[in-house]
């Protein structure tokens, strides 16, 4: 009998004791980092697909009712999603989210950020004085994150920790391999026009070069002048123009026009559910159009 | 000497460094590659940070306006039938200029300063001050706890009621340029703003649900008003006396269900009892006075389409309404504090009312009513454009006297804004008023041209 209700406990208790890590990711890219590193003791929700811009997301009750599950939010980070993402923290009234608790996790706090210390000024625009957080197209921090954050769900789950590390491990290595590939693909490029800073940390890993960016300030739109202005500094020049999907294409396609470049409408991120293998292909589609081939 | 001297000062010198750092440089457990310039600490957080000093902003909002009406439309608007303060009455109360009045021409509606910051691990704080040209209010002071469990949260302090949807946003979150219409004359000028507790839990379920209590002072003048102890006229006593508070309680419901990335939907419903609802109005020779209970209930509900792949909020829906009723049940007794008819002699036979004579004692309910649809289209990448269609007093009864049922009043109005950046926005819109005054129909027209800038660092807002 005793044997019983010891078994009936057990059976009780193991979906409990076998139950996931409940992660919520801001972004399609982050939900790839913690799949990546949490494999089967995870269980990811995305806030929000790669097909909008995450500066200018609103805090929705679908991301409340995902953080107040949560056991850990994985975020870009960095004032990335400073927009959104304190109002819903504070809507799904989840205390281990909190920033400071080791439920709340930033990746760009991890690595070091490229433009930090730049004035807190916004006639210059949508700046971000800390830095520029969109630190995920770049492979080799994205490993950094990784290792970051095995250590943080070695914190919140001790008994899977050799795994967490494991995996973040093998995320480094193959993005380490990678990109020594991808460098070697790119080298001699003759580099691209971007429409917002937000793929200046590929550019500077792949070292190709950053030619101009289509807005005149981070977060304002182009303008004639300033498209005028591009056309005449990048006359004679090789390059690509680049704009994510939901940036407007007119001032990319008008310039490259100009100047006879071809213009390429990028995602930045992974689908949904997207996997390392995901990442892989989405810095390839970067490297292929810079390759040329 | 000198030399030895020197030479252990240089030592002293260079050694000092590899004295606070025995171990060299530290090298980051968590960079085996030494990508990062200097170790950060694992999950730190990267902010602009404000060094202890709360976050502060302050928005400017600011206005050109015009009517047809020679600037009265606020004032036609507060003397809608059902809804003004001494509806009905005979003789008309002092209705001044009221609050949110504007000047023909140009106004600066008010500036806002907002502060907010973590007080330490249990609490958040948020302090609002309103300064509207003339006078600095208090909006919000409000401090928030941070570490309940299971989804709870409380706040308490001067706060705006979470019943509705509008009601609790400010001025510049607002799509329109004014408060719905429902929301200013059921509840008042700055809608149900209160001092008291709140207390809200998010259930763990797939879908969202929030549900909230409030527990008020009571000081909302059409749902709670509240004048305390009257002195006695001539040893009669009014029936308006002190009520200690809270006076004011409220409770709300909030569902989302989840439709996925491209469409969010929150629909609502709130209801609220007054324990005290007092009014006064001095007549030439008499104080009419109301003292009851009033209630209120509505539904709110918003739906957004925020299309994917979408350039600056171009092809974004965004379809809005709230309905309220409220009743208020009154017992009215008024007290004569000069003999009647005004100006004689109260010794005179023909004064049929000495000081200190009571009158009108009766009880009855007054009703009223009030809805709002508004829709919202990103025309282009930074622009909106929306129309709003608002009705009040589709249940208009009030029941002083013998009682009466007063005609509806309604309001269309078209916005158009432009938002160069999230901190800045300038608004053009029209209004077109249909208001019950007395029975009459009175009609007016309104422009508005809005300029409302944000500086600072303001927090994000909530759905």
């Amino acid at each position: 009998m005793r044997r019983l209700l010891l078994m009936a406990c057990l059976l009780l208790a193991a979906p409990w004791a076998q139950a996931a890590l409940q992660v919520a990711a801001t972004t399609p890219n982050m939900g790839m980092l913690a799949r990546s590193v949490g494999g089967e003791h995870v269980n990811v929700v995305v806030l929000a697909p790669g097909d909008r811009d995450v500066h200018h997301l609103e805090a929705r009750p679908s991301m409340m009712v995902a953080l107040r599950r949560a056991d850990l939010l994985v975020a870009v980070g960095a004032e990335l999603e400073v927009g959104w993402l304190p109002a819903a923290i504070q809507g799904a009234a989840n205390p281990r989210l909190l920033p400071a608790r080791p439920g709340y996790f930033e990746a760009a706090g991890t690595v070091p950020l490229l433009d930090a210390g730049t004035p807190a000024d916004r006639a210059l625009g949508d700046v971000h004085p800390e830095g520029n957080p969109h630190i995920y197209l770049d492979p080799l921090r994205m490993a950094t994150a990784a290792e970051a954050l095995a250590e943080r769900l070695a914190e919140l789950d001790a008994a899977n920790a050799a795994a967490y590390r494991a995996r973040a491990q093998a995320f480094a290595e193959r993005m380490a391999q990678e990109t020594a590939a991808w460098q070697a693909r790119v080298e001699g490029a003759p580099g691209a026009l971007l429409y917002h800073k937000d793929a200046d940390y590929l550019m500077d890993r792949l070292g190709v070069p950053v030619l101009g960016y289509v807005e005149p300030l981070p977060g304002i739109p182009p303008t004639a002048r300033h498209i005028r202005q591009l056309v005449r500094d990048l006359e004679g020049r090789e390059g690509l123009a680049f704009h994510m999907l939901y940036e407007p294409a007119r001032g990319p396609e008008r310039v490259a026009r100009e100047l006879g470049w071809q213009a390429f409408r990028m995602q930045n991120n992974v689908p949904v559910d997207g996997t390392m293998e995901d990442y892989v292909a989405l810095i390839e589609s970067w490297v292929t159009r810079l390759e040329g081939r | 000497m000198k030399q030895l001297i020197l030479g252990g000062f240089t030592a002293a010198l260079f050694s000092a460094p590899v004295l606070a750092e025995p171990t060299g440089p530290q090298r980051d457990p968590l960079d085996p590659t030494n990508l990062r310039q200097t170790a950060r600490p694992i999950g730190g957080q990267v902010t602009s940070g404000t060094a202890f000093n709360p976050a502060m902003s302050v928005i400017v909002d600011g206005l050109y306006y015009t009517d047809n009406v020679h600037g009265e439309a606020f004032e036609i608007i507060e003397e809608a039938d059902g809804f003004a303060m001494g509806n009905g009455h005979e003789d008309d109360g002092d209705n001044g200029h009221g609050h949110g009045a504007l000047e023909r021409g140009f106004n600066l509606r008010e500036v806002e300063f907002a502060f907010s910051a973590t007080v330490d691990p249990y609490f958040d704080a948020f302090v609002m001050f309103v300064f509207d040209g003339d006078e600095i209010e208090l909006e919000e002071a409000v401090v928030t706890t941070r570490a309940l469990p299971a989804g709870l949260q409380a706040k308490f302090g001067k706060f705006l009621s979470d019943v509705g949807y509008t009601n609790k946003q400010h001025p510049h979150s607002w799509d329109f340029f004014d408060r719905p219409l429902v929301n200013e004359l059921l509840f008042g000028d700055h809608g149900l703003q209160e001092t008291g507790v709140q207390l809200t839990w998010l259930a763990p379920t797939d879908q969202y649900l929030r549900v909230g209590i409030e527990a008020l002072q009571g000081e909302t003048t059409g749902i709670a008003n509240h004048i305390g102890e009257t002195s006695p006229v001539n040893g009669t006593e009014r029936i308006l006396g002190d009520a200690s508070g809270p006076r004011l309680f409220t409770s709300f419901v909030k569902f989302a269900p989840d439709l996925g990335f491209d469409h969010a939907l929150q629909v609502g419903a709130s209801y609220g009892y007054a324990s005290s609802f007092q009014n006064t109005e001095e007549h030439s020779t008499r104080f009419e006075d109301h003292e009851g209970t009033a209630s209120f209930w509505g539904v709110d509900g918003v739906y957004k389409y925020t299309p994917g792949g979408s350039v600056g909020g171009r092809g974004a829906i965004k379809l809005q309404g709230e309905y309220f009723y409220r009743k208020r049940d009154i017992d009215r007794r008024d007290v004569y504090f000069a003999c009647h008819p005004a100006g004689i002699d109260c010794a005179d036979p023909a004064a049929v009312w000495q000081i200190g004579d009571i009158a009108n004692e009766q009880s009855f309910s007054e009703k009223q009513d009030g809805y709002y649809l508004q829709a919202l289209y990103g025309l282009a990448p930074r622009w909106n454009a929306g129309v709003r269609f608002e009705q009040v007093g589709l249940t208009n009864e009030t029941g002083r006297g013998s009682g009466e049922q007063w005609d509806d009043s309604k309001r269309y109005s078209a916005v158009l804004t432009f938002m160069p950046t999230e901190f800045s926005r300038l608004r053009l819109q029209y209004s077109r008023g249909d208001i019950a005054v007395d029975g009459e129909r009175e009609t007016f027209n309104q422009v508005f041209l809005q300029f409302q800038v944000s500086l600072g660092v303001h927090g994000a807002h909530t759905f």
